[in-house]
């Protein structure tokens, strides 16, 4: 019995000393979360009904599942992934576990570009994603600009404090926007707050394209990744044009952000606790940590929405602030390891 | 000196760091042959650092030119001058959770690039470096479980798997035990004699420059001091003049013994 | 030649009865199922019961559930989807300002959706009417519909009265202009609005406006709606009149400063507009007599 149990234990350490373990173990979580959020919801459905609804158009329930909760879930994982991959991009471009698009105010440039096309050219809905890409690339670059100095090198506590000063700029400038077209108001709570309400297939398929496009830069990154981790000079001292890597890195994060915040709105964390958590396990090789951020990074946003929208039904939580929640004193220990 | 083109030669440098307005460096002048190990040895901010630094191209030169197996360094463009030169520099940023193996794959870059995947030959080459700087056992830990010595090795390793002709070091020796001191300093003369790499480095304990450097420069406030054999640059005026301590120094063959006597006239500001 | 003429005119009259009896029984369709997102639809769909069969709507106040039998979509400003989709509704009905953003998921459900403008007291009547139409014309609810509107057209203040209507709290408010419902209904009934001096046009319904502009605004009745209790509301008005300021001014005004039951005066309450029109007339004409 002893025996059998010291087997299984060392079996399950060499498979999980694999880069793909990892993998395979996120795509399974995600598949779980997956399944959960489209069997529970605010309107009660049995599991067993679960395959009819889907399946069968006369379903009574066909509607919830199919036009409301599907989509919903699709669009939650899409987020998840684009915004877990953004970070741990953004995280190994400077060099420091404390970046996440949202601390470093990507989101909210993102997000204001968005707003600017919902307030000032509402017709031109289908223009959000690309002026959110603006948005998050102009952050990109001033916080870029702000925390080198003049040799190049970029401390943790530059970076962090400048993102802080940027996001803290970027919402002042969207409170602003709220107030004074206050009569738009309401639709922008939801957005500021963070949500997946009403977003459906379409809303997914407007994320695939720049998701797809983000995935496949970051594939072929892998291994410049992992030179930019052992720092400008000796990345440089290997061929690598370091600024370049960097910017493309930072552009690709700016790109996925993007995507995600057209969609949902300002969502944060996700970024911050996804890659951090996934690297204390698989290690910094880019090659492991990049998909299976990307798979945790949608199953945690898949599960977080459905606690938004069951726990209190049919009143909604904000998953944003949920995602805060979780996010939030992860981010406080993880500033407090690396000061102390 | 042989006839044939140095590997290194820099010509007149002078480097200034922003915001400083003295020169760290100043026309500084040095040739290195192929196959030779060069010491640089000087006090603290002599600017030992910064010329091994300006002859890799990790800073910029404000006057003067460095010359690579005889062409102009900014004439390279970066992944050729990798294959040539490798670089280590004072205090590597060792990434957490990296494996040994990991670090030495990165030495691949300059010759197979981003995108392309390892061959068997870039399989082998790792395989050997491990090899060469004895850490072949430990190809699967983590960088940071290692001890200084053998992260020091690691990257040593990952310089050797880029097959550089030249090697650059920036006080390969610094916070090492005395053990661990000695094994590098071998481990630098054997990948000399194997692969005819030709070695600079910088060093602060100047027994150890003697031990293993075929040539020693001597850097005193930016300016080199003096070059050439060991025993002839190493002498009590050098370290009187330059080092401001009193000294007895022997030779035994290739050995070199110095004992300081106590501190000179006190330090003065330059 | 006489006798032909009689004959077509008792076949033309006979038709004509035939006819005005089939089309009274017209009502062979069966009632709509509506979700409504506002509340006063729902209330006003009462009086249409043949035609509209309300099955899902919003909550009045955050935690009180709704009526029993009606589907729960809770929140008004975000209505849960996966219950709205549960209701199997053929009509939604909501606020242009805050459901317009719905249409997409909305029309995936295969439901129509009739978006209201009810920023003023004609909007909102002609709300009610485009309701009645889109549920095939109920004479019960536009009777009702006409009889608020006379009854609102014959009230007037005896004399006219300066007003300063905010949405609040004694903390943080907004002034309504004429372009929100409650303003616009005052004006109908013969007040003037304090924020007036044509600058209406600039201005969307609710205005954040500087203390200053409110101390020196004078006056004569000041109308405060607040969501929550209005016993405790009154308290604190009580308590930041004390302190002086832009409330020690206010309450200094003819007519007094009055906190507004949010019941009827929290959200457009629809064919009730004539008793929030009869309340702001009493509170000019007998300010001492206590509100409905």
């Amino acid at each position: 019995m002893n025996s059998f149990y010291w087997q299984i234990r060392s079996r399950s350490e060499l498979f999980l000393g694999q880069p793909a373990a990892w993998t395979l173990l996120t795509a399974a979580a995600l598949g779980v979360a997956v399944v959960l959020a489209t069997a529970e919801g605010a309107v009660d459905l049995p599991l067993t009904g679960l395959w009819s609804a889907m399946s069968n158009p006369e379903d009574p329930f066909h509607t919830v599942v199919w036009n409301v909760r599907l989509p919903r879930v699709a669009c939650g994982a899409i987020v998840g992934l684009d915004l877990a991959l953004a970070g741990a991009l953004l995280q190994t471009a400077v060099r420091n576990p404390l970046a996440d698009p949202g601390i470093l105010g990507v989101t909210a440039g993102a997000g204001v570009g968005a707003l600017c096309i919902l307030l000032f050219a509402p017709g031109h809905s289908d223009w959000v994603p690309w002026a959110g890409f603006l948005g998050g690339g102009a952050t990109v670059c001033l916080l870029l600009g702000l925390a080198a100095t003049r040799e190049g090198e970029m401390s943790a506590l530059r970076i962090v404090l400048s993102g802080v000063a940027i996001q803290a700029l970027l919402f002042a400038v969207i409170g602003l926007l709220t107030f004074v077209f206050a009569d738009r108001a309401p639709a922008f709570a939801a957005y500021v707050a963070g949500s997946l309400n009403g977003l459906g297939w379409a809303d997914a398929q407007r994320m695939v394209l720049p998701t797809l496009l983000g995935l496949i830069v970051a594939a072929g990154f892998l291994r410049t990744l992992n030179l930019l981790l052992l720092g400008d000079s000796a990345a440089s001292g290997l061929g690598l044009n370091v600024t370049r890597a960097r910017m493309a890195a930072a552009c690709v994060a700016a790109l996925l952000t993007a995507a995600a915040v057209s969609a949902a709105g300002l969502v944060g964390f996700v970024g911050l606790v996804v890659p951090n958590a996934i690297r204390l396990v698989v290690g910094p090789e880019h090659r492991a940590l990049l998909p299976a951020s990307a798979l945790g990074g949608a199953a945690l946003v898949v599960f977080a929405d459905l606690i938004a929208r069951t726990a209190l039904a049919p009143l909604e939580l904000p998953v944003g602030s949920l995602l805060a929640l979780i996010g939030g004193p992860y981010f406080l220990y993880l500033l407090w390891k690396k000061i102390a | 000196m042989r006839p044939s083109a140095p590997a290194i030669e820099a010509r007149r440098l002078h480097v200034r760091y922003p915001g400083v307005d003295r020169d760290v460096l100043r026309d500084a002048s040095l040739s290195v042959a192929e196959g030779e190990i060069m010491a640089l040895v000087g006090p603290n901010g002599s600017g030992k650092s910064t010329l091994i630094r300006a002859l890799g191209r990790d800073l910029d030169l404000r006057k003067g030119d460095v010359h690579v197996l005889g062409r102009r360094l900014e004439d390279y463009a970066r992944r050729p001058l990798a294959r040539v030169l490798a670089r280590l520099p004072q205090d590597p940023v060792s990434p957490e959770g990296l494996t040994v193996e990991g670090l030495v794959r990165c030495g691949r870059h300059p010759h197979v690039g981003a995108f392309a995947p390892h061959g068997p030959r870039d399989r082998d080459i790792v395989a050997e470096a491990l090899e060469a700087v004895e850490i072949a056992d430990h190809r699967t830990r983590p960088l940071e479980s290692l001890s200084g010595g053998e992260r020091r090795r690691a990257w040593i390793a990952m310089a050797l798997a880029q097959q550089p002709r030249l090697l650059l070091l920036d006080e390969p020796t610094a916070a090492l035990d005395l053990r661990h001191q000695f094994e590098l300093l071998e481990l630098l003369r054997n990948l000399n004699r194997a692969r005819k790499t030709t070695i600079v480095f910088s060093v602060h304990d100047l027994e150890h420059a003697a031990r293993i450097a075929d040539h020693v420069a001597v850097l005193s406030r930016g300016r080199i001091y003096a070059v050439g054999r060991p025993q002839q640059v190493l002498s009590e005026e050098t370290l009187l003049d330059v080092f401001r301590v009193h000294s007895k120094i022997t030779a035994e063959g290739d050995t070199l013994t110095i004992s300081t006597l106590g501190p000179g006239d006190p330090l003065r500001n330059f | 030649m006489r006798r032909t003429t009689s004959w077509l005119v008792l076949v033309l009259l006979v038709e004509f009865l035939l006819a005005a009896s089939f089309a009274g029984s017209e009502q062979a369709n069966p009632p709509q199922r509506v979700a409504t997102l506002l509340p006063f639809v729902e209330d006003a769909l009462a009086f249409a019961e043949e035609r509209a069969d309300v099955v899902a709507s919003v909550r009045r106040s955050l935690h009180e559930p709704i009526a029993a039998g009606l589907v729960d979509l809770g929140n008004p400003h975000s209505p849960n989807l996966e219950r709205l989709a549960e209701s199997r509704p053929d009509l939604v009905i909501g606020d242009r300002s805050l459901h317009a953003r719905l249409a997409e998921p909305i029309s995936r459900l295969g439901a129509r959706l009739l978006l209201l403008d009810i920023s003023g007291v004609d909007e909102t009547f002609d709300s009610l009417e485009a309701v009645s139409g889109a549920v095939g014309r109920s004479p019960t609810l536009e009777n009702q519909i006409h009889a608020t509107r006379s009854e609102i057209d014959s009230l007037s203040v005896d004399a006219p009265a300066k007003i300063l209507a905010l949405f609040g709290t004694p903390g943080s408010f907004f002034v309504m202009t004429d372009r929100a419902w409650l303003g616009d209904l005052a004006r109908k009934v013969g007040f003037e609005n304090v924020l007036a001096d044509g600058q209406q046009e600039r201005f969307p319904g609710l205005v954040p406006v500087s203390d200053e502009v409110i101390a020196m605004a004078r006056p004569d009745l000041v109308l405060l709606v607040a969501h929550g209790d209005p016993t405790r509301i009154r308290a604190e008005l009580v308590r930041r009149s004390e302190q002086g300021g832009a409330w020690g001014n206010l309450s200094a005004a003819r007519l007094g400063v009055h906190v507004l039951d949010p019941n009827l005066f929290g959200a457009n309450p629809g064919l009730k507009l004539s008793l929030a029109a009869r309340a702001l007339v009493r509170l000019a004409d007998s300010p001492t007599t206590p509100l409905p």
